[in-house]
């Protein structure tokens, strides 16, 4: 009766079939799966809602008559890398003006951009947070994968040499069950290096808007420094 | 000298008084089990006395197939009992109303984590039809018995909301707020996942892939809980997916099977009924396959393609609590 033989080709009996370092090696790799699935929706919503809120930051700092009034509306922009390094250079300016001026225009200026570099690294530094998780599961898992197959394909060899015959229906089971490790660590391996390369790509993009901005602040406090030195003269 | 039993008590409760938070949380979850575990045995008797009154000659497997059937409205309806008799008798828990829940709160905090979890479990079941582990069978109501299919229909949604809105005040917001006053986030998280489990399993005959599902759901919700501090989110995801999968598709949950509106069924699990073995599908992939990514009898609570999205979910919430922190 045809219902009475039971073939086990799906991928399940293939795992179930293999060996404990194989099954072992399986498991670790869909792990390492789930967290890069993981960093990869949670990057993509942050990094989506940063870019969003940073066009509509930039939107609302060129608009603005003043500093002050930016700094008013800076709560509707909770998740915004520039928003953030103006605020941080902002808040130096404010000190720098509360406190007594001792210093020469330049040096306030210095202050300022000190500032607003340390805003922005820190800003780097949050967005890239846990994308090595990817870069490192891109890299290692394709061998991990390769090792489980190696081994799997090491005891089909032994159970091959214990049988005393190679033919094709002895040896293709073997590498079969041995091959799901590779392919596993490929699932794994393939979104990881395509998340990475669109998220550095993103992170560099919103870098370079940080950067642009603070050339523009600087530009725009060194415009009104040189203004009031000229009312002062 | 021997310890009097008034002393020894005193000196118990003293020593446990650090734990009192924990002891409340245990002694809710232990009320709200009894409280289920009654109710079902007071349903079952009464379904017996009218049924054994009603039909002469009845066996007792179709009394347990009747109560079988019904065991989501018992369970629903019951977590609803159990959570208004706990305001009466506690009216400082918060929030207004029988059980607490506001028209604004579920706006603007149920609503949006319904349409999260009714998105996927719609992506879920279409993936499996395109795939071919699914088939469609067809829209299950019929026209002249249309008024009493729609009434089944809703009392199973209205149970089954009853039912996730309960148990996720209870668990993710009383139990789980306890837990946290003793415990990190992620062990309170686990440990209220694992009470969550226990309860699931006293309640329905659950196998292991089933309540390993109710785990991830409940680390990732209690994670999502601890974070936001609102639950709502979570109950509306987790509605979502259990009205989706069971009144709307027809798929089995809870070890309940019901036709739904739309009838859905996995492929080839007929041969797995009767007995007839495994069996090699055109596309080349054998029925233990399919079971393991659909949850074949089970129903998709069972399945490893669920339970690999609440993995994500819990790896997600934990990189977001860890960035908060």
């Amino acid at each position: 009766m045809a219902h009475d033989q039971v073939v086990h080709t799906g991928v399940v009996d293939l795992v179930l079939q293999t060996g404990l370092v194989v099954q072992m090696v399986l498991l670790t790799l869909v792990g390492a799966s789930v967290v890069c699935w993981a960093v990869i929706l949670t990057k993509y919503r942050g990094l989506k809602a940063s870019a969003r809120e940073n066009a509509r930051f930039l939107d609302v700092f060129w608009k603005s008559k003043n500093l002050e009034e930016i700094s008013r509306r800076l709560d509707e922009f909770p998740k915004s890398p520039v928003a953030a390094v103006f605020q941080s250079g902002y808040k130096e300016l404010r000190k720098l003006s509360q406190s007594e001026r001792t210093g020469s225009g330049d040096a306030e200026v210095d202050n300022i951009q000190r500032s607003l570099l340390r805003a922005s690294t820190a800003q780097v530094e949050k967005m890239e947070k846990n994308v090595s998780w990817l870069a490192t599961t891109a890299s290692a898992a394709p061998f991990v994968g390769l090792f489980g197959t190696v081994w799997g394909i090491m005891n089909s060899f032994q159970n091959i040499g214990a049988m005393g015959s190679a033919n094709l229906a002895v040896v293709a089971p073997g590498i079969a069950e041995a091959l799901i490790a590779t392919a596993t660590g490929l699932g794994a391996a393939i979104p990881a290096v395509v998340g990475y390369n669109h998220f550095a790509g993103s992170i560099r993009r919103i870098t370079v808007e940080m950067d642009c901005f603070s050339q523009d602040f600087l530009n725009i406090i060194q415009r009104s420094l040189m203004a009031s030195r000229k009312k002062a003269n | 000298m021997p310890l009097d039993p008034a002393t020894a008590w005193r000196r118990l409760r003293s020593r446990a008084r650090p734990y009192e938070g924990m002891i409340k949380a245990f002694r809710l979850a232990l009320a709200y089990a009894l409280f289920s575990v009654c109710a079902r045995l007071a349903v079952l008797t009464l379904m017996t006395y009218f049924l054994v009154n009603a039909h002469q000659g009845l066996r007792l497997e179709d009394i347990s197939d009747v109560a079988g059937s019904n065991e989501i409205l018992v369970v629903g309806f019951t977590a609803l009992a159990f959570v208004a008799v706990l305001r009466r008798l506690s009216p400082v828990s918060g929030g207004k109303g029988l059980v607490g829940l506001s028209p604004a709160m579920f706006e603007t905090r149920f609503v949006p984590g319904f349409l999260r979890g009714s998105i996927l479990a719609w992506a879920f079941a279409l993936a499996f039809l395109l795939t071919g582990y699914y088939r469609y069978l067809g829209f299950y109501i019929q026209f002249e018995e249309s008024v009493l299919a729609l009434a089944t229909v809703a009392a199973r949604i209205a149970a089954l909301g009853c039912m996730v809105y309960c148990e996720e005040w209870i668990f993710r917001r009383r139990f789980l707020d306890h837990a946290r006053a003793h415990l990190p986030p992620l062990p309170a998280a686990a440990l209220t996942a694992a009470v969550f489990c226990a309860v699931k399993a006293l309640q329905f005959d659950l196998g292991v892939m089933h309540l390993a599902t109710f785990f991830l759901f409940a680390l990732a919700a209690g994670l999502r809980s601890i974070k936001t501090n609102d639950f709502l989110y979570s109950a509306g995801f987790w509605a979502a997916l259990l009205i989706v999968f069971h009144p709307l598709l027809g798929l089995p949950i809870l070890g309940s099977a019901f036709p739904g509106v739309l009838m859905i069924k996995v492929q080839g699990m007929e041969d797995l009924a009767t007995g007839s073995g495994l069996r090699l599908l055109p596309d080349g992939t054998d029925n233990r396959t399919l079971v393991f990514l659909t949850g074949g009898v089970g129903g998709p609570l069972s399945s490893f393609a669920l339970q690999f999205i609440l993995s994500v979910q819990v790896a997600m919430g934990w990189l977001k609590l860890g960035r908060a922190r």
